[in-house]
């Protein structure tokens, strides 16, 4: 209907990508959500960077004379069963979990981004072969799938991250190769082919820049999932190995000492819950701005 | 004399990140009953806003600067919403441009077909059902008693747009308002579906108001004809008087661009120079002297008010209260 | 006057359904003809037209010429190389010299690329990036009546009339002789695309350029091409010089388009409608001659004999068995 009523008035999209840059800073500070996203994702971001600044201690000295002490000026949000100081390890928990997102996201979006074009572009079989590869390892649940590869290779840092590089691609590689798929007959991809570019050329230079917007949203999305697959493997003791600090460590070292203080929980669940939210609600808001028919996939 | 649709002095504007776009601007049209009339515009002439308006359908960033727009003589500008819905699809319908978009691919005619008479709580079930059938005989459906269990993908583009034909006319509107109805179809189709809406206007004296850009079917269809450019109306009148004497240099230019009134063969075909202008940043006096041949001094200045020419007949332009 | 283009017996075919949901249906016949036996010759230098309704085949015929889509037999010899079973990279320098106009004037620009990229981009695929990009790109806009301050304009800032002009620039970017233009005035107003098609005209007259015109859009068509083919169902039924078409259309499909075109007189309102129905399913070809189910004058014969194309008058031929007028009877 409204495209029917629009000849006069410009459509929303129409609006929304005329208004420029400024323009969508404008409209993302009228969302409340999305700044308190931006917020939370800016604190988490430099805490973690800044980690040694911020804290006087290391996060693997052990102090025993004061172990599982309550929050002090000294010890923040206290100290574990080891006497090491809990505000640190969280600092250096939360550099961990973002090193571990932000290089599995990128390594796997990359994947993703050239497997899906080629599928989505190139001829029937390839998209076929990519596709059964995806689905099939779709059909793992993760958890599973990240217990075997555990299993089998030892938990380690690079293990988590391949296991959730592999486990993340498909999502891409699918959604890349839809996107492809409906560009590839529209007639600007037909008008360069005519004109004698090649497969390649095509891709990067006319595909790529359509496909890859909503993309980094959905990356920037996933994020909060990738934290808490690397915080669940080492609260399993599947992660990242001891002593290095970790979110999902110092959660389990909360729950075996659940009767003696609640500050170990605290201080391991709610950087996670944090994250999730301020992730998500930046996500959800740069999309609405950038490109609002993604709400409804 | 009875008028259907009424639109009075209608003023619309749309607040955009960019500015205000004037869409409409003070345009007035009557619609009287059992008449065809056709609005014929060029893209951005303000057509579509003043369907909208005519609907109770006009966006959300939508400002009605003044004006009425009254549907047997109530302001549809001023109706509630439930007011509005109790007129839409029953007292004024519409047939869109699209077929292929316009109907609900998950459901039969059949079912589209008897909801649309749910208000009509006395009739049973078969009667509706039996009231869609002969609705799909009228418009040339071959046998509507199986095919209406079909589903509109099952039916091409033709006939598609005659199943929205049925469907806005079965109710028995009051007008019925078809927004480029032949746009997508083929050219024999185009004929076929302008010949059918002429035939139901003869049956059904069904109040009909047409838009479309292509002045052969307005030619063909209408008995009234009002252009617009640029959100006004430039002039307007009985079809007769506006094809073979139009008056505002707009409509003569529109008309000699048009190929099909071409008769020779000629490699060098007419135009209007220039673009046309930003709804925006509206041309001071005439909207159209930018690009008109024949503008001269009071063009520029201030708008020019509609000169009644002959019966029913006005334009607005400078040119002719001057001569 | 000497052949640039030579299409000779040209059938695309489309698979419908692949191989195995084919065997698992068990349809024999799982391809249909987009383009079925199409022979013509262009000639440099003039414009050729290809009218018909969605779904007849002209968008196809078209793809096949410049190689989007592949040629099933055939033959198509641009200056003498025959174009089918060319690999893509030969093709490629066959692409220098034909280029092609999409329908949709604004969706057939790349939407992130500016104006000036546009322009330049067709240079870079073929490898001529030397010399001043910037430069060439200037003097197309201007061919086109444009100016550099579209330069850095991205396609959904342009009006239709004015994306139609760059498209046009850049068909024209690598001096090609013939360019393929699929309707180039869908989506303009009337008042634009008289602009459009004048700025075809001159450029053809100052590049000594070859068109090859697809429209449904039958009063254009009349006014800028020299000869003229209808189209129905893949077929070519009618094909001659443009005017004798309009002036004496001898295929019964021809005289139903130029018919259905409604004239802006309302005193020549048409209480008849010429043709009852719509274009069969290309999967579902009709026996005989193809146009029997909607034709008015359609006999036993046409249901039965497909008929074979005939040359009534010189260069003016026809598919069809009970042709409109004959020359004979016209002299008499």
């Amino acid at each position: 209907m409204s495209a029917q009523l629009s000849d006069a008035l410009l459509s929303a999209t129409d609006i929304r990508r005329r208004e420029g840059f400024l323009g969508q800073v404008r409209r993302f500070r009228r969302d409340p959500l999305g700044v308190l996203g931006l917020a939370l994702v800016t604190v988490i971001v430099l805490a973690a960077v800044f980690a040694d600044v911020i804290s006087p201690y290391a996060p693997a000295a052990i102090d025993v004379k004061i172990r599982l002490a309550a929050p002090s000026l000294d010890h923040l949000l206290g100290t574990d069963q080891l006497g090491r100081d809990v505000f640190t390890r969280v600092l250096y928990g939360g550099r961990i979990a973002l090193e571990v997102a932000s290089l599995c996201i990128s390594v796997s979006l990359g994947i993703g981004l050239a497997l899906g074009m080629l599928a989505g572009y190139g001829p029937r079989w390839l998209d076929n072969g990519v596709i059964l590869v995806c689905d099939a390892v779709r059909s793992f649940p993760t958890i599973m799938f990240a217990l075997a590869v555990v299993t089998l290779v030892g938990p380690s840092l690079e293990t988590i991250e391949l296991i959730i590089i592999i486990a993340t691609i498909p999502g891409y590689a699918r959604i890349v190769r839809t996107q492809t798929l409906s560009l590839k007959t529209n007639e600007f991809i037909l008008a360069e082919r005519a004109r004698g570019a090649g497969g390649i050329p095509v891709l990067a230079i006319h595909v790529m820049p359509k496909v890859i917007g909503p993309l980094l949203i959905l990356g920037s999305m996933d994020v909060p999932v990738v934290v808490t697959i690397e915080a669940g493997l080492s609260f399993l003791g599947l992660g990242v190995r001891p002593p290095t600090p970790s979110w999902g460590s110092i959660l389990n070292d909360g729950y075996a000492f659940i009767r003696n203080t609640p500050w170990l929980v605290i201080a391991g669940g709610v950087p996670l819950i944090l994250t999730t939210l301020g992730f998500t609600f930046l996500g959800e808001a740069l999309r609405d701005i950038i490109d609002p028919k993604l709400r409804k996939v | 004399m009875d008028v259907v649709l009424s639109i009075r002095d209608l003023t619309v504007d749309f607040a955009t990140p960019r500015g205000m776009v004037h869409a409409l601007r003070e345009v007035s049209l009557d619609v009287p009953r059992n008449k065809i009339v056709g609005i014929v515009g060029e893209s951005g002439c303000g057509k579509s806003t003043l369907i909208g308006a005519a609907m109770g359908l006009l966006a959300n960033n939508a400002v009605v600067r003044g004006g009425r727009a009254l549907f047997e003589d109530r302001d549809v500008l001023t109706m509630s919403d439930s007011e509005l819905r109790a007129i839409r699809g029953q007292r004024i319908s519409m047939v869109f441009q699209d077929p292929m978009t316009s109907l609900n691919p998950v459901l039969s005619i059949a079912q589209l077909m008897t909801d649309i008479q749910y208000r009509d709580r006395a009739s049973s079930p078969a009667r509706k059902l039996a009231r869609a059938v002969d609705m799909l005989r009228q418009v040339g459906i071959p046998d509507p008693e199986q095919r209406i269990d079909h589903y509109p993908f099952q039916f091409s583009g033709g006939m598609r747009q005659r199943i929205a034909i049925a469907m806005a006319l079965l109710m028995n509107p009051s007008l019925l308002i078809a927004d480029e109805p032949t746009t997508a179809l083929d050219v024999t189709l185009e004929a076929q579906i302008i010949h059918l809406l002429r035939e139901l206007h003869g049956k059904l004296q069904t109040t009909v108001l047409f838009v479309s850009h292509n002045l052969g079917l307005i030619a063909e269809l209408c008995d009234e004809v009002v252009v617009m450019y640029a959100g006004e109306v430039v002039e307007h009148g009985p079809v007769r008087a506006l094809f073979h004497d139009a008056r505002h240099p707009y409509t003569r230019a529109l008309l000699e661009c048009d190929p099909a009134r071409i008769a020779k063969s000629n490699r060098e075909l007419p135009t209007i120079p220039g673009e046309v202008p930003n709804l925006i940043q509206l041309p001071a006096g005439c909207v159209f002297h930018p690009r008109c041949s024949r503008a001269f001094e009071p063009c520029p200045v201030r708008p020019p008010q509609p000169v009644a020419v002959g019966a029913g007949h006005a334009a607005r332009c400078y040119l002719l209260s001057h001569d | 006057m000497t052949e640039l283009l030579t299409v000779r017996d040209l059938v695309v075919r489309f698979r419908t359904l692949g191989l195995f949901k084919a065997l698992l249906n068990r349809v024999r016949d799982p391809f249909i003809d987009a383009v079925l036996g199409v022979s013509f010759d262009l000639k440099a230098g003039e414009t050729y037209g290809l009218a018909g309704e969605s779904g007849s085949g002209k968008t196809t015929l078209g793809r096949a010429i410049i190689g989007l889509v592949n040629a099933y037999t055939g033959s198509i010899r641009f200056e003498g190389t025959e174009l089918v079973g060319l690999d893509d990279g030969a093709y490629k320098a066959v692409r220098r010299h034909v280029s092609m106009m999409f329908q949709d004037p604004v969706a057939s620009l790349s939407p992130r690329l500016t104006v000036r990229s546009l322009l330049t981009e067709p240079f870079r695929i073929h490898g001529l990036g030397d010399g001043d990009l910037n430069e060439k790109a200037r003097r197309l806009l201007e061919m086109v009546g444009l100016n550099e301050s579209f330069f850095g304009r991205f396609p959904h800032e342009l009006s239709g009339g004015q994306a139609r002009r760059v498209g046009v620039a850049r068909a024209l970017s690598l001096s090609p002789k013939l360019i393929i233009a699929d309707e180039p005035t869908a989506g303009l107003d009337v008042s634009v695309q008289g602009e459009v098609l004048n700025l075809m005209a001159r450029l053809q007259r100052e590049l000594g350029l070859t068109y090859l015109v697809i429209t449904h859009n039958l009063p254009v068509i009349r006014h800028v091409s020299d000869r003229l083919a209808i189209m129905y169902l893949g077929r070519f039924v009618e094909m001659g010089r443009t005017e004798a078409i309009f002036r004496r259309p001898l295929h019964p499909y021809t005289k139903a388009l130029i018919a259905a075109v409604p004239e802006p007189d309302p005193d020549r309102r048409r209480d008849i409608i010429k043709l009852e129905g719509e274009i069969p399913s290309l999967a579902n070809r009709p026996t005989g001659c193809e146009f029997h189910t909607r034709c008015p004058f359609a006999q036993s014969r046409c249901r039965a004999e497909a008929p074979a194309p005939r040359e009534l008058e010189q260069g003016h031929m026809v598919r069809c068995h009970f042709p409109l007028a004959t020359p004979t009877a016209d002299a008499a």
